[in-house]
């Protein structure tokens, strides 16, 4: 009997801890909260890539410069997360959600290395870096427009020449984003 | 017009547009324009008709299955590592555009700044 | 009967010049000015039947590829790295300043997306502020506002150039 009790107590605990371990994992790969922004959005776009992943990707990237770079670029990284949702009416959140996007980040861990505001409400951009022992180890980066609202956090350490490619020459897309749908200004 | 205004009109000549441009777009819009043909398929033997044939047929068919089957597993193995890829790609060009998004706001900031400085009464 | 002007191939041999110079000087990216260019024509083709007359079809050619490119540069809110990623230097007319001429162009490149776009109009299509307003869909007041800013940028920025 005192044996089935211990059993049933160290399952009880075995459980309790994994269920804390994969919540602190959810926490590490995407450290907010988005799923009442993905109900609200038009369209949603997620890449979740872990350390497994990359590694996985990489050996199908070719010899181009664009997956040269990106094969460099992701070689030391433990995640790449991204979400994107686009809604379809200007303003579909609001200044307080995107405070409480921006509190996990407020930890000593973290510092805030960007912070722009634009002059129209919901038009912010806020980089974060994670920083262990002097080393960056993460970013992660909160881009607020009227009807887009972008959050990308990577993990890993991340080197200034990284960010200069990603920002220069990186990934101007053969098809430029999403398709151009008919304006009204198309109209003859 | 002074002289800023007469160096930009020299400055902003029009360039021609890359060559085959044209043709590119004049190809592009005649295949958007053709129709749609559907494939054809031949009409099916039934089995009961290839009697004489029929044992070889289901040894080759055993063998080709083991060899697709194999060949199917590198073929799902490529397939998921170009959607890897592609994820990747997709990441960090996300990733890129929102950087030069932020280099963007900071430069407007410098213009807008300048532009403030250059009206303050002297 | 179609008139002769009103088929994509007249309509691209008189006008890609000028819907890619625009997409280029506003993007800044040679690559991405073409895809846009492509995608005007393109559209335009899809409504070709609609197209009044050549001088309809001019004003839509410069009103849908100045709001294209404006978006597509929102998008990729790139910076030209080198004076490369724009035009060539023009071939006549500028034998006296050749480095103002690129330095211009690297500046126009630089400034926000509805300037450069109100200043490419002036200065390369030699359109009026009040074609300006009607290509752009913006008060003739502003686009003024934005030719007065962004040649006071622009003159400023050049001002050791030009002596």
């Amino acid at each position: 009997m005192k044996i089935k009790h211990a059993a049933i107590f160290l399952l009880a605990i075995f459980l309790l801890l994994m269920a804390f371990s994969n919540r602190a994992y959810a926490q590490a790969t995407f450290p907010v909260d988005t799923t009442k922004l993905a109900e609200r959005a038009d369209e949603t776009t997620t890449v979740s890539l872990d350390k497994n992943m990359l590694q996985f990707a990489s050996r199908f990237l070719s010899s181009n410069d664009e997956d040269r770079e990106a094969r460099r670029i992701i070689a030391n990284l433990d995640g790449i997360y991204v979400r994107t949702f686009e809604f379809k009416t200007p303003n579909a959140y609001s200044a307080s959600e995107l405070e409480a996007f921006r509190r996990p980040f407020a930890g000593p861990e973290w510092s805030h290395i960007v912070s722009v505001h634009g002059k129209e409400p919901n038009e912010d951009t806020d980089i974060y870096m994670r920083l262990v022992n002097g080393e960056v180890r993460g970013m992660f980066i909160l881009a607020a427009e009227k009807e887009e609202l972008t959050f990308v956090h990577i993990l890993g350490p991340i080197k200034p020449e990284d960010l200069d490619q990603l920002s220069g020459n990186f990934g101007i897309p053969k098809r430029h984003g999403t398709k151009q749908q008919p304006r009204k200004e198309d109209e003859l | 017009m002074d002289e800023i205004e007469k160096a930009l009109k020299t400055a902003l000549q029009r360039e021609p547009a890359p060559s085959g441009f044209a043709d590119q777009v004049l190809r592009k819009a005649s295949m958007r324009s053709m129709p749609v043909v559907p494939p054809v398929f031949p009409p099916l033997v039934p089995w009961w008709r290839m009697f004489p044939v029929r044992w070889a047929v289901a040894g080759v068919v055993v063998v080709a299955c083991m060899v697709g089957g194999v060949a199917e597993h590198a073929r799902q193995q490529r397939i998921r590592g170009e959607q890897a890829r592609q994820k990747v790609l997709l990441a960090l060009r996300i990733t890129g555009t929102k950087l030069r998004q932020v280099q963007r706001q900071v430069v407007q900031r410098q213009v807008d700044k300048s532009d403030e400085e250059g009206a303050e009464p002297r | 009967m179609n008139p002769s002007w009103r088929t994509l191939e007249a309509l691209l041999d008189k006008h890609q010049a000028m819907v890619f110079s625009i997409a280029l000087r506003i993007t800044g990216n040679r690559e991405l000015a073409e895809e846009v260019a492509q995608d005007v024509f393109l559209e335009l083709h899809r409504r070709l039947e609609s197209v009044q007359s050549e001088e309809h079809a001019l004003f839509w050619l410069r009103k849908v590829a100045a709001h294209r490119t404006i978006d597509a540069a929102r998008r990729t809110a790139r910076m030209p790295e080198t004076v490369a990623d724009v035009a060539d230097l023009p071939g006549e007319g500028n034998q006296a300043d050749p480095l103002l001429a690129q330095r211009l162009q690297q500046l126009v490149a630089e400034l926000p997306e509805k300037m450069k776009a109100v200043i490419v109009l002036r200065y390369q299509e030699d359109l009026m502020p009040e074609e300006i307003s009607q290509t752009l869909s913006m008060p003739v007041a502003t686009v003024k506002s934005n030719l007065q800013r962004g040649l006071e940028i622009l003159r400023r920025k050049t001002e050791r150039v030009l002596r």
